[in-house]
């Protein structure tokens, strides 16, 4: 994901995002490190989307990189408890292929 | 060194409509960058705005689409440092956010729910929130204080 993630980004990318991130079993990491805005309508939209992606036996993590405005957003709301949260891309990865790990 | 901000008001009036919610945000970051913020408060108070003005959007009810939004940005100084305020005026249902109790997510996945994230990140953001009705009107004020680094 890129860009501003407020009311009309989210409106932009929330069908393709859920379309193909939350509609089958397998593993799906969000980069976050492009986004210049998150606000709470782009947090439920991923929130969402974990949801269903879990109900259909996948499972999402999320990629921040260097980006501290997103990071203190997800802090904030703490977002870590229910979705993996990683700073690391080879840490996300390694959380999506071994999740018991 | 960072410039002491000069403590006056900028003004705005938008309509309730999220295509509006942008130019909020450039007059926001444009107004507070000419009032000498710090860029830190300047990213919160962009967000804190969104939210605030979202949420009017989605729950102020009918007589928030009729009317315009006005927005106020100022700077004043605090003990040891300065304040930026941010104004929020509609003529929504009367709805005091400073008195939502919420908390952060937890537990399971399943379980969780996304209501009302978009207050708990400005209660999270802002050092102080008030709110008041003020001839039909409601009146948020939201402060962020910060200390200049010499």
């Amino acid at each position: 994901m890129g860009g501003r993630l407020d009311m009309i980004g989210v409106g932009d990318i929330e069908l393709p995002f859920t379309a193909l991130a939350a509609t089958r079993p397998i593993a799906v990491l969000v980069d976050l490190t492009g986004v210049s805005f998150l606000a709470s309508v782009g947090l439920r939209c991923i929130i969402r989307s974990a949801k269903a992606l879990d109900l259909k036996g996948g499972r999402m993590a999320l990629l921040v990189g260097d980006n501290p405005l997103v990071s203190s957003t997800l802090d904030a709301v703490g977002i870590g408890e229910i979705i993996p949260t990683f700073s690391d891309e080879n840490a996300a990865l390694d959380s999506l292929r071994n999740p018991q790990a | 060194m960072t410039i002491a901000p000069r403590p006056c008001a900028l003004c705005l009036e938008i309509d309730p409509d999220p295509q509006e919610f942008r130019r909020a945000s450039n007059w926001l970051r444009a107004g507070g960058a000419s009032l000498g913020v710090s860029d830190e408060q300047i990213d919160r108070l962009e967000l804190c705005l969104n939210e605030l003005l979202a949420n009017l959007v989605e729950h102020g009810g009918d007589a928030v689409a009729s009317h315009p939004i006005q927005l106020e940005l100022g700077v004043s100084p605090v003990p040891n440092g300065f304040g930026v305020q941010l104004v929020v005026c509609d003529r929504g249902e009367p709805f005091d956010s400073g008195q939502t109790d919420l908390k952060p997510l937890s537990g399971s996945l399943e379980q969780a729910s996304p209501g009302g994230l978009g207050l708990l990140l400005v209660k999270t953001f802002c050092d102080e929130l008030h709110y008041r009705v003020l001839e039909e009107r409601n009146e948020l004020r939201i402060t962020m204080q910060w200390t200049p680094r010499s």
